[in-house]
């Protein structure tokens, strides 16, 4: 593992740290289930083999590990997060002619696990080996390395796992930019009608002294950065418009509690006015075949910066600006954040990309791990995080289709897709960013369907004589949870999947094979379930034909 | 997504014209509208269809029999229904340069036969054409898949493979079961036992 280049030995100075960090390597014995286990056994020696380029954070972050769920570390590593951002703050050594993904310090919050930030602080550390760090500390999280269209090979990652890939992501979308559009028309008044206010009795925290509290860091939080706030999703956007500059703000203040539920009650509630173009049907959006739907993430925060490259002084003084103002923001995010006690996960990355017009489309993400996502304007900008689908899809003002600006992580050539090219400053205001995995109605036209098809009833063929390989073949596709299903369906289906060696769709994000010594299975992201737990730490196999069979 | 001078409207004729019978067997390919090649495939319900020949190239099992000399009559493929048939020649005529095969096909190119036929990318209507395409009902579907195994039409084969995927997605055991009339088989011990091995695929 790759931390840092230049070594820097940073013992771990502080003693409360050091505690914690013993703490969590006592507490985690009784509790912890065999993967945390492994992780802090792995990642602690680790750490103190490489600690010549880690600080006391890291010994702390690796106990967070090993600690699941005492919450008596909780102050302790919050001192510590505060030491660790006093101690560097501000981000002096952040200057504009720096890579932006190659900065001399990198701050990450990370919050492994539940109720737990705090910060990273890692030395001479890229974002992409930082990425690779962090998210080796946890198996769940391997699936955020999965980029293929970053430059290097482990890249960076927007969001996180839904648990149920079952529910509906564009209704949570819709509802939750129908919510934002309601507050913004009443002026920051805080009353919902309607089917939104029924939908605020469902939501039993909505009115608890604690959400207010939240609401309220947000407001302040919102007030500074002069957000606009909605309380109910809390969602805090922001737009500021420059002369040819654009700088998009878009944050989850805290998680939505309770919205699996909820969600669900907000598509059926609330009319899909919002973003027609983004149907669920349309197939631009459609995260290969699996229905993972709902975000289970995020705290954003996007940059949209407009490098001009005619490089007239004072536009790349307002691109260093804002470039800086970037820098700012992304460690204020993580601020807002801590002040929040029901943290979940998060992860902070930084990176540009750099489109073909020479703009530069400056990301920092941060994620939650239960919030929900955002959005403010009719006007879409489309940055789809996953390896799978990964566009950027600009809408402007007066156009009716959006442009594909960006396509599987490469720019579409300009003959082919984007007609003209479009200037930032006409598509930019309104830009809103959006993360969007599969098509939500997925579950109910199925649904739809498969009532149809009772009704045709009762002389269908069975499908018990499919030719095997095609069984197999249609097998293949099936997330690993669908697989499994499939394989309890009937016992000539099971011994098909055993003969015939058929395997789930087994690349990430669906799933990660790994393999170590004689211990192997397949960790499913959605849950992070492991088919077979390993009894040592995790690599990932780089077996194509890794026999996931045999796990069945 | 047209390659060449065979547009849509050309090779819908092709599709619908039934195909002059009574050759003799050692005359070339007939050459179709667009002065192209064309094969005949034959359903088993004796309904015939004109498929230009490097669309056919797609399947496999079509391109083995081609190369092996029996392109020249009426190829009878008992397996497959007229409308069955139907459905699969227009798939291939839309499939033309799709690069699931048309790499393939590139390896194999002998006698600059596909020099013309680079591989694109499927488009939107292509996309399109494929939901269509599949957006039939159960039996059909598996007449399909069956259709696409028989052939081995990589394209087919996917689109195909895909919508079955699609149909089972989100289903539970028993649903599935009803879906394709499947029996339970298991006794209920196994069956407890498998659920409780991977429970949380089960909730």
């Amino acid at each position: 593992m790759l931390l840092c280049s230049s070594p820097s030995p940073l013992p771990p100075s502080s003693s409360l740290v050091r505690a914690v960090a013993e703490e969590g390597i006592a507490s985690l014995q009784p509790r912890c289930c065999c993967y945390r286990r492994c992780c802090l056994a792995t990642v602690l020696p680790s750490l103190r083999m490489e600690s010549c380029c880690l600080g006391p954070m890291e010994f702390a972050a690796a106990a967070a590990v090993g600690d699941a769920g005492r919450s008596y570390c909780r102050w302790s590593l919050r001192v510590g997060v505060f030491l660790g951002l006093w101690r560097s703050w501000p981000p002096c050594a952040v200057t504009p002619q720096v890579q932006f993904n190659t900065y001399s310090y990198v701050h990450i919050v990370m919050g492994l696990l539940c109720t737990r930030v705090f910060f990273v602080r890692i030395r001479d550390a890229c974002v992409d080996s930082l990425a690779l760090c962090l998210t080796s500390l946890r198996p769940v999280l391997w699936h955020l390395r999965a980029c293929p269209s970053a430059r290097c090979a482990f890249g960076v990652v927007t969001i996180s796992w839904d648990p149920r890939p079952c529910g509906p992501i564009e209704g949570g979308l819709r509802a939750t930019s129908a919510s934002v559009e309601r507050f913004s028309r009443r002026r920051g008044k805080r009353c919902w009608t309607g089917p939104l206010s029924r939908l605020l009795r469902s939501l039993s925290w909505s009115r608890s002294r604690r959400v207010w509290g939240v609401a309220f860091c947000g407001v302040l939080g919102a007030r500074l950065l002069r957000l606009r706030l909605c309380v109910l999703c809390r969602v805090g956007v922001a737009l500021y418009f420059l002369p040819s500059s654009c700088v998009v703000l878009v944050f989850v203040v805290e998680p939505v509690r309770g919205w699996v539920p909820c969600w669900a009650s907000f598509a059926k509630l609330i009319p899909p006015y919002f973003l027609p173009g983004l149907s669920s049907r349309e197939p631009v959006f459609v995260f290969g075949r699996s229905a993972l739907c709902r975000l289970w993430s995020a705290a954003l925060a996007v940059v949209v910066v407009q490098q001009d490259s005619s490089g007239s002084r004072r536009r790349v003084a307002v691109v260093a600006m804002l470039r800086t103002w970037c820098v700012i923001a992304g460690w204020f995010v993580p601020l807002v954040l801590l002040t929040m006690e029901s943290l979940v996960e998060v992860f902070l990355v930084r990176r540009t990309v750099t489109d073909k017009f020479g703009s530069v489309l400056l990301v920092v993400v941060a994620a939650l791990s239960t919030a929900c996502v955002f959005d403010v304007a009719e006007r879409v900008c489309l940055w789809c995080g996953f390896h799978r689908c990964r566009h950027v899809f600009l809408t402007q003002a007066d156009a009716d289709e959006p442009t594909l600006l960006m396509a599987q992580g490469l720019p579409v050539s300009g003959d082919s897709t984007v007609k003209e090219k479009p200037s930032f400053c006409s598509c930019l205001p309104g830009v809103a960013l959006m993360i969007t995995m599969d098509d939500g109605n997925r579950s109910n036209s199925n649904r739809r369907r498969r009532k149809r098809r009772r009704g045709i009833g009762e002389d269908f063929r069975p499908w018990s004589d499919i030719p095997l390989d095609v069984l197999c073949n249609v097998m293949r596709r099936l997330t690993v949870r669908d697989f499994v299903r499939c394989g309890a369906v009937c016992a000539s289906w099971r011994s098909t999947m055993l003969q015939w060696q058929c395997s789930p769709m087994l690349e990430p994000p669906w799933a990660i094979p790994f393999s170590y010594g004689d211990s192997r299975g397949v960790i499913c992201p959605p849950e992070g379930r492991l088919l077979r737990e390993p009894s040592m730490p995790w690599e990932m196999s780089d077996d194509p034909q890794f026999p996931v069979h045999q796990l069945f | 997504m047209s390659s060449g001078d065979s547009g849509p409207s050309s090779s819908k004729q092709l599709v619908q014209q039934p195909a002059a019978a009574g050759r003799s067997p050692n005359q070339p390919p007939l050459l179709g509208a667009g002065g192209r090649k064309v094969i005949v495939l034959k359903s088993g319900d004796e309904e015939e269809f004109e498929v230009d020949l490097l669309d056919a190239m797609q399947s496999r099992t079509l391109r083995r029999a081609i190369e092996d000399g029996c392109g020249d009559g009426p190829m009878p493929l008992p397996n497959l229904t007229g409308p069955v048939l139907a459905k699969v020649v227009e798939l291939f005529r839309r499939h033309r340069g799709d690069p699931r095969w048309a790499d393939e096909l590139q390896e194999t190119e002998k006698e600059g036969m596909f020099k013309d036929y680079a591989p694109q990318k499927p488009t939107a209507e292509v996309k399109g054409f494929d939901r269509e395409f599949v957006s039939v009902d159960r039996d059909a579907l598996f007449d399909l898949l069956r259709a696409a195994n028989f052939l081995e039409a990589p394209g087919l084969l996917d689109v195909t493979c895909d919508a079955a995927a699609d149909a089972v997605m989100n289903m539970t055991v028993e649903e599935v079961r009803e879906y394709f009339g499947l029996v339970n088989d298991y006794t209920p011990e196994e069956e407890a036992a498998l659920r409780k091995q991977h429970e949380w695929a089960f909730q």
